[in-house]
């Protein structure tokens, strides 16, 4: 099979949706990230990756139920396929793979 | 903070509305404001409006991503991946039955073929005279007067005629006269290149100004302004001088006047009504007319004649506006009178150029409704192809309807499977209409050939045709793709690939209906051409009361008159030749010249063509004598013979011998009669003549020349004769080439209509016949297999062979004796109209349609047993067993 490629943006908005499981939309997805990576991202950045990661097929997404908040409207939650599992394993796997290849003097400078 | 200020910026909220990608619009509205919210409280409102612009904006397309596919949205419609497989399907479906696929398209070829041509035609002759800058603002007169009981028509005027009118109207923009010099001329430059022409015409100046014929080199100006100067088409340049300029250099004309050429014209279009190779200067026509009639004052000559009446001109004009004319009109009759010129009676009309051809149009073959009747041969024709096509494809539905139901489980659409089946049309209908196109080109010398045509490559190639053939290809394929698409794509799925094949009762209707306007078609033009070619041959083999084989007609020239006495006896020694003659006129080649003389016993005027002979010519020719005149006066001087219908006109009740005519200052006693012949060509009745018979054949070519009669024996070979005749004619030193014709040729030659309409409609009835029975061939097929449990059933249950052809034909039978119940009226009713325009005609008699139906049915059931025997023998345990 044909190794999935992620680019590293799509592969942190991956792990954040994987994280909120069952509260993952837009909004939900934009301040995960910004709180944990501490980066200020734009939310039509994290819109467009979240499209671009459900026409890879990682994610699928669903309209939630009505809302009061926001005028209204519905939200669009997200969730991680298998195949967005599997790549996420995968790319976990190589970056261990890497890490483990590296000499362990490079690891011991690196630690200190 | 109140509400209000909590909201984003309203136009960005608008702008996202309009321009935000529609698939994500509302969660990507609702996260928006969500965030905006949660902005305004950490980073203020400023901050807050700032970002929320921001994501905004870049989410508007073309920025924003497209959608999310949709679970089970619709594809487009035009697809690659589908076309390319609606292609392949359709170019296997071809592969996969060559013999269909061949008959299918090579059917349909050939019939746009057919009607490409023929509507080739017909544009050509609807465009007559329209390449003219112009065209609407030219006019062209003539002329109905009466003389005797008879009403004549001439398109010539006098030289005065359009200057005159020109100067009174100030509507008149230009006039030109065009003046030719009557009879073939011979022109020269060197003795090789020595040759008969007959489209030498003189003109004046404006000729090059009010028509569109580009002149290449020379001066528009200049070129037809002095006597003897000549213009030569690019044609004609080429013949006399090869590659030599020919400008500054002359040519002679009949031996005696040389003209200057002064400048090259383009060769006129084939669509021209005015058909030229030299067009010389008008004021050389006095020189000519000299030439012709010998001495005559300059007063006298018909270029100075100030008489506005008819003439020896043909008059155009170009006019401000076609209204003009009725003033123009209106004020003639005054300058008639002003000028002198009695007109009494004559009546005068302005024609539209681009009417001419197809109009009034003196002697050319083309007719108006000739044109039509093409016009509806083609467009038969093309009908025939595109139904056969229709019948051809959905007696295939029964291999497609698997597919479709296939096509539509997975979910297709119906407006797509229509879309398919148009598409399939429109590939079959290109690759036939490719093949059309090559037969076109390829068949083109042979058809112009057979149709006796002319038609200029230029025209064939240009837009206006590619525009037709265009029109045509649309056409072909709105109608082609239209029945199957329709039918292939209303098939239930369900029932279809359950195996229920069709259940539309309604498509054999169609399809029975298909056939029998085909066999309609075919049975009509069956009989229709059968009738013409009787008629055809009816005219020509008609009665003449002359003898018209092999007799071998050669024009001789005025100055041979001192030879000819030798020549002829020299030509009787020639082996094969039977007898020799001389006229003074090419029958059914020239027109003659006509006198009008006053009756002695009725004292009335009567017109009568005359026509100068030997005293061998009767024989020669065979024409029995009525009264048969004293060998001692036959050929006396002025003495005459006539005809019966001189006689009869004349009033010459039983006792014609004797009586006095006068032919203008010249007296006649009438010494003899003969039995009608038939001599001229301009129509079919037999008009009154009058022979003057002469010793001495000399005197009668003295003035204007005439022809040889010889007839050559029986059973003598021809090609020799006519080898040894020219040999002979090769000694006199002859200033006009050697030519010949055969008198039953141009005899021919004067139903050359008829007789191009003959060969067109039988063409097309082996066409439609053979489209018709495909057509045939496709429904028996398609029944045949219906019926195939049908048939296995009768044969389990004892039904012979012969029992299961006659069962499968005789639906057949009755489509086609409905055909012939339909046909043979409408073609009885169509030939009898036609007929109507003949003096001398068939009778229509039953057993021609008789004939026609008869064949056709034959053709028919021929096309029908191979597939019925086929049926018939076939295994009725493999009929039954798959189930």
């Amino acid at each position: 099979m044909r190794r999935a490629f992620l680019g590293e943006f799509e592969e942190v908005v991956l792990l954040t949706v994987a994280i909120l499981s069952d509260a993952a939309y837009g909004v939900s997805v934009t301040q995960e990230i910004e709180q944990k990576t501490g980066r200020a991202v734009g939310f039509s950045t994290v819109h467009t990756t979240l499209q671009r990661l459900a026409e890879k097929g990682y994610l699928i997404s669903a309209m939630g139920g009505a809302t009061a908040e926001r005028g209204g409207r519905r939200k669009r939650f997200f969730t991680i396929t298998s195949a967005g599992r599997r790549a996420l394993q995968e790319v976990k796997q190589v970056r261990e793979e890497l890490w483990s290849a590296l000499p362990p003097q490079t690891l011991q400078l690196m630690g200190g | 903070m109140d509400t209000n200020q909590r909201t984003p910026p309203q136009w960005v909220q608008t702008l996202l509305r309009w321009w935000g990608h529609p698939d994500t619009q509302e969660e990507v509205q609702g996260d928006l404001l969500e965030l905006y919210a949660h902005w305004l409280e950490t980073v203020g409102e400023r901050r807050a409006n700032w970002r929320y612009c921001l994501s905004a904006l870049k989410l508007l397309r073309p920025l924003a991503k497209p959608k999310l596919p949709l679970a089970y949205s619709s594809p487009f419609f035009l697809s690659p991946d589908m076309l390319r497989n609606y292609l392949k399907i359709a170019f296997r479906q071809l592969l996969r039955n060559r013999l269909y696929s061949l008959l299918n398209i090579g059917g349909l070829g050939i019939g746009i073929a057919a009607s490409l041509m023929i509507l080739l035609f017909v544009v050509h002759e609807r465009t007559y005279d329209r390449f003219h800058t112009h065209p609407e603002q030219l006019f062209r007169v003539h002329s109905l007067f009466h003389f005797g009981e008879q009403t004549m028509q001439s398109d010539r005027m006098s030289a005065r005629f359009g200057p005159a009118i020109q100067e009174a109207n100030a509507g008149v923009l230009n006039v030109v006269r065009i003046g030719t010099p009557r009879s073939r001329v011979v022109i020269k430059t060197t003795p090789e290149r020595l040759f008969f022409e007959d489209k030498f015409i003189m003109a004046d100046p404006s000729f090059l100004t009010v028509f569109s014929f580009p002149l290449l080199t020379g001066s528009a100006k200049t070129a037809l302004t002095r006597p003897l100067t000549v213009l030569l088409t690019e044609r004609t340049a080429k013949r006399y001088f090869g590659r030599e300029d020919p400008i500054g250099k002359t040519i002679t004309f009949n031996n005696k006047l040389r003209f200057e050429v002064t400048g090259i014209l383009k060769n006129p279009p084939s669509n021209s009504t005015i058909q030229f190779d030299f067009v010389a200067s008008l004021k050389s026509d006095p020189a000519v007319e000299r030439l012709r009639e010998g001495f005559i004052n300059d007063d006298d000559v018909s270029l100075n004649s100030q008489y506005i009446q008819g003439g020896a001109y043909q008059t155009f004009f170009r006019l401000r506006s076609p209204a003009d004319t009725a003033n123009i009109l209106r004020t003639l009759p005054a300058l008639i009178t002003a000028s002198g010129a009695k007109g009494e009676g004559t009546i005068y009309r302005f024609d539209p150029l681009t009417s001419v051809h197809l109009g009034t149009n003196f002697g050319d073959t083309a007719n108006a409704r000739y044109l039509t009747i093409f016009s509806i041969i083609a467009a038969f024709t093309l009908l025939l192809a595109l139904i056969n096509y229709m019948s051809l494809t959905t007696s295939r539905a029964t291999q497609r309807a698997r597919e479709v139901g296939i096509r539509k489980v997975i979910g297709a659409a119906r407006r797509s499977l229509a879309g398919q089946f148009y598409g399939e049309s429109v590939l079959v209908t290109g690759v036939a209409f490719g093949l059309a196109i090559v037969l076109v080109l390829g068949l083109q010398p042979f058809f112009y050939q057979l149709m006796q045509l002319d038609i200029d490559s230029s025209f064939v190639y240009s837009l206006r045709s590619g525009l037709v053939a265009l029109a045509l290809f649309v056409g072909c394929v709105l109608i082609s793709g239209s029945y199957p698409a329709l039918l292939l794509s209303s098939f239930t799925p369900v029932r279809v690939l359950q195996g229920v094949l069709i259940p539309g009762k309604g498509g054999i209707t169609i399809r029975q209906g298909f056939i029998v306007l085909q066999f309609a078609v075919s049975v009509g033009l069956i009989g229709c051409s059968i009738l013409i070619y009787q008629q055809v041959q009816h005219l020509q083999n008609r009665q003449l009361g002359l003898y018209k084989d092999r007799v071998l007609v050669v024009p001789l020239a005025a100055s041979l008159t001192q030879q000819y006495n030798s020549f002829k006896h020299n030509l009787r020694q020639i082996p094969g030749v039977e007898r020799v003659a001389a006229a003074s006129l090419a029958l059914y080649k020239e027109g003659g010249s006509i006198y009008f003389t006053q009756s002695p016993v009725t004292k009335k005027d009567v017109s009568i063509h005359v026509l100068s002979v030997d005293d061998q010519f009767a024989e020669t020719l065979e024409i029995p004598w009525k009264i048969k005149p004293t060998p001692t006066r036959l050929a006396a001087p002025n003495t005459v013979v006539v005809n019966e219908t001189a006689v009869r006109k004349l009033g010459f009740n039983g006792n014609p011998l004797g009586q006095n005519l006068s032919f203008g200052a010249w007296k006649t006693e009438v010494v003899g009669v003969m039995k009608n012949f038939y001599f001229t060509n301009i129509n079919d009745s037999n008009d009154p003549l009058a022979l003057f018979v002469a010793k001495d054949t000399a005197s009668i070519m003295a003035t204007q020349g005439g022809s040889l009669y010889i007839r050559i024996e029986p059973g003598a070979d021809i090609r020799q004769t006519v080898a040894r005749i020219e040999k002979e004619y090769g000694t006199l030193g002859a200033e006009k080439p050697f030519d010949y014709f055969f008198l039953d040729d141009t005899f021919n030659n004067l139903y050359k209509s008829e007789a191009r309409l003959a060969t067109l409609f039988s063409l097309f009835t082996a066409f439609a016949l053979f489209i018709a029975c495909l057509g045939l061939f496709g429904l028996a097929v398609f029944t045949a297999e219906q019926r195939t449990k049908e048939i296995g059933v009768r044969k389990v249950l004892g039904a012979s062979v012969s029992s299961i052809i006659t069962l499968l034909s005789k639906d057949f039978l009755k489509l086609i004796l409905l055909a012939i119940l339909i046909a043979s009226p409408l073609a009885w009713w169509a030939m009898n109209k036609w007929l109507q325009d003949f003096a001398y005609k068939i009778t229509i008699s039953w057993w021609v349609f008789a004939v026609a139906g008869l064949g056709v049915v034959a053709i028919a059931l021929l096309t029908v047993s191979f597939q019925s025997v086929k049926a018939a023998l076939m295994n009725p345990v493999k009929s039954l067993r798959n189930e």
